[in-house]
C-alpha cells in the first residue's frame, strides 16, 4: 500500500458490513439478546482476540454468528480501534516519515521503562494495576439489578 | 570521512540500531551524543505543541495512536493524578469503588450508544472507576478510560444523579478523545518526526515522558479548553438522559459548586460554573426523566460508608 494510500483510511480497524468477520479487541464486551445495552445478556461472553462471523447490521450493532446460534447481539465498540501511524487530515504534507512516528512508543515497554525511572509513582501504579486486576465494569447480571432498582436503562 | 559524511552514515545506522548502539562504534560517539540532544529538545517541543494544537483546537494533520498505546499512555497519565492527589486510593472491591464502577458502568454504556463517527473507540481495558481518599473536590478522566473521583467530591454531590452528572462528563472527554486529539494533532509534526527518523528509543521515551507530562497537566490543572469543556457538558447531558439518569444532573452538581474554583481541582480548570449552567439548561431541559429516590436513598448509604473506607497506601 502507498503512503498515500494509507493517509486515505480511516483509522479504523474492524469496521466490517455485515457476511464479514471482526477481531474483539477489548475486554468485557457485552454479548445481548437484543441491540441495546440495557436489557438480557446472552450466557456466552466473547474475549479479546476471538474472530466472529456477523450475519446482520444495525445501527452499531451487529449480530453474530456465534456465539448464540444467530440470537445474540455485539455492539461495535467491542472491536473497533485505530491504527497506529496513519495520518487522517491534510494528507498533501504527509510522508512516510509520518506514518512511522505513531506506531513507535507508547507501549507496555514503554510504561514500564517510565515506571522504572518515576519510583514515586510505584504506588500509584500498583492501585492501578489492583483496579485493573478486578472486572472491568459491572458484570451484565448484577448491571440489570442495579439498573432495575434505580429504574435506569428503560427499566420500569 | 568528513564530519557531513559520519552524520549521513549516523543516520541510516540508527535507523536501525539506536543511539545506544551507535555511541560504540568508534568516532561516531560525539554524534550520537548531538543527534540524541537535539531529538530530546524535539521531544520538548512537541509536547508544547501539544498545549498549543489543544488550546487552538488546530485538528490539521495528526497521526494516529492505537487504543492500545491510547491504553498505556493514559494508564501513566492516572498514576501521576493518583499521585498528585496523594496516592491514598480504596481499594476496588471496597463498596463505595463498586458502587461507582456501578454508576459507571451505566454511563460509560449509555455514551457508546451515542457514539459518534469522530468518537475514540471503547477503551480496550473497559473503564476503571477509582477512588482516592482525599478532601480535594476533583474528578478527573484520562486516555484509556481511567476515571478518577475523589472522596471530597463524592462528600460534595448531594445524590446519584449528581455524581452521575460528574462522571458522564468526565467520559465525554475520554470518548470525544479530549486529551488524545491534541497529542495526534501536534503541530509542526514534521519536527517530532525528524526527531525520530534516528530511530532511537531514547527520543520516542522522551516524547512519552512529556506527553505524560502535559497530559497530567491538562486533566488536573489547566483543563481543556473552554469549547472542549461545553462540549462535555453538553454530551453528558445526552448521556444521562440515555442512561435514565436526570439530564440535569451535572447542571445541578456545577450550581452547588458555583463559588468555589479558588479550592481548585474540578470547578477551577473549568469554565465559570455559573456559564456552564446556563449552557446546559437548554441541552438538559429536553427528556429529563427527573431524580429518582430510589437513587438518592442508595447514594446517600454508600456515602455513609466514607470514614468507614480503608484507603489501601
Amino acid at each position: 500500500m502507498t503512503g498515500r494510500g494509507l493517509l486515505l483510511l480511516v483509522a479504523v480497524l474492524g469496521a466490517s458490513p455485515a457476511g464479514d468477520t471482526v477481531v474483539v479487541k477489548r475486554e468485557g464486551a457485552r454479548v445481548m439478546r437484543a441491540p441495546r445495552f440495557f436489557g438480557e445478556a446472552c450466557a456466552a461472553g466473547v474475549a479479546p482476540g476471538q474472530r466472529l462471523r456477523l450475519v446482520e447490521r444495525k445501527g452499531g450493532w451487529a449480530r453474530l454468528a456465534s456465539p448464540g446460534d444467530g440470537r445474540c447481539w455485539l455492539h461495535e465498540t467491542a472491536w473497533l480501534d485505530r491504527s497506529p501511524g496513519e495520518l487522517v487530515g491534510n494528507p498533501s504534507a504527509a510522508s512516510t516519515r509520518d506514518i512511522e512516528l505513531a506506531g513507535r512508543g507508547f507501549s507496555e515497554s514503554e510504561e514500564a521503562l517510565y515506571r522504572s525511572e518515576n519510583p514515586s509513582l510505584a504506588a500509584a501504579f500498583a492501585a492501578l494495576d489492583t483496579y485493573l486486576a478486578a472486572a472491568p465494569e459491572a458484570p451484565p447480571q448484577e448491571l440489570a439489578g442495579f439498573c432495575a432498582a434505580g429504574r435506569l436503562g428503560g427499566a420500569p | 570521512m568528513t564530519r557531513r559524511t559520519l552524520a549521513g552514515v549516523a543516520a541510516g545506522l540508527a535507523a536501525l540500531a539506536g543511539c545506544a548502539q551507535l555511541k560504540a562504534v568508534p568516532g561516531l560517539g560525539a554524534v550520537a551524543d548531538d543527534m540524541q540532544r537535539r531529538g530530546t529538545e524535539s521531544a520538548v517541543k512537541v509536547g508544547e505543541n501539544v498545549v498549543t494544537a489543544a488550546a487552538t483546537g488546530d485538528l490539521g494533520k495528526k497521526a494516529t495512536f492505537s487504543m492500545e498505546q491510547e491504553f498505556h499512555l493514559g494508564k501513566t497519565v492516572a498514576a501521576n493524578v493518583v499521585a498528585r492527589l496523594g496516592g491514598r486510593t480504596v481499594p476496588p472491591g471496597d463498596p463505595l469503588p463498586r458502587y461507582l464502577r456501578d454508576v459507571g458502568t451505566v454511563l460509560a454504556l449509555a455514551a457508546a450508544e451515542q457514539r459518534g463517527a469522530g468518537d475514540r473507540p471503547y477503551p480496550m481495558r473497559g473503564y476503571r472507576f477509582v477512588v482516592v481518599d482525599t478532601p480535594q473536590v476533583n474528578a478527573v478522566g484520562t486516555p484509556g478510560g481511567f476515571v478518577v473521583v475523589t472522596t471530597g467530591l463524592l462528600r460534595t454531590v448531594r445524590s446519584e444523579d449528581e455524581l452521575a452528572g460528574v462522571l458522564a462528563h468526565e467520559i465525554a472527554h475520554v470518548q470525544r478523545g479530549h486529551v488524545m486529539a491534541p497529542v495526534e494533532s501536534a503541530r509542526e509534526q514534521e519536527h517530532m518526526t525528524s526527531a525520530l527518523l534516528a530511530g532511537t528509543d531514547p527520543i520516542v521515551h522522551a516524547f512519552f515522558g512529556k506527553v505524560v507530562t502535559v497530559g497530567t497537566d491538562f486533566v488536573l490543572d489547566k483543563g481543556y479548553g473552554k469549547a472542549n469543556e461545553l462540549e462535555a457538558d453538553a454530551f453528558a447531558a445526552r448521556i444521562l438522559a440515555g442512561a435514565g439518569y436526570d439530564a440535569q444532573g451535572l447542571g445541578r452538581a456545577l450550581g452547588r459548586l458555583q463559588g468555589r474554583s479558588a479550592e481548585g481541582g474540578f470547578f477551577s480548570r473549568h469554565p465559570p460554573a455559573a456559564e456552564r449552567v446556563a449552557s446546559l439548561s437548554g441541552v438538559a431541559r429536553s427528556g429529563v426523566p427527573g431524580a429518582e429516590p430510589s437513587r438518592t436513598a442508595r447514594f446517600e448509604a454508600k456515602v455513609r460508608e466514607l470514614g468507614k473506607g480503608r484507603p489501601s497506601s
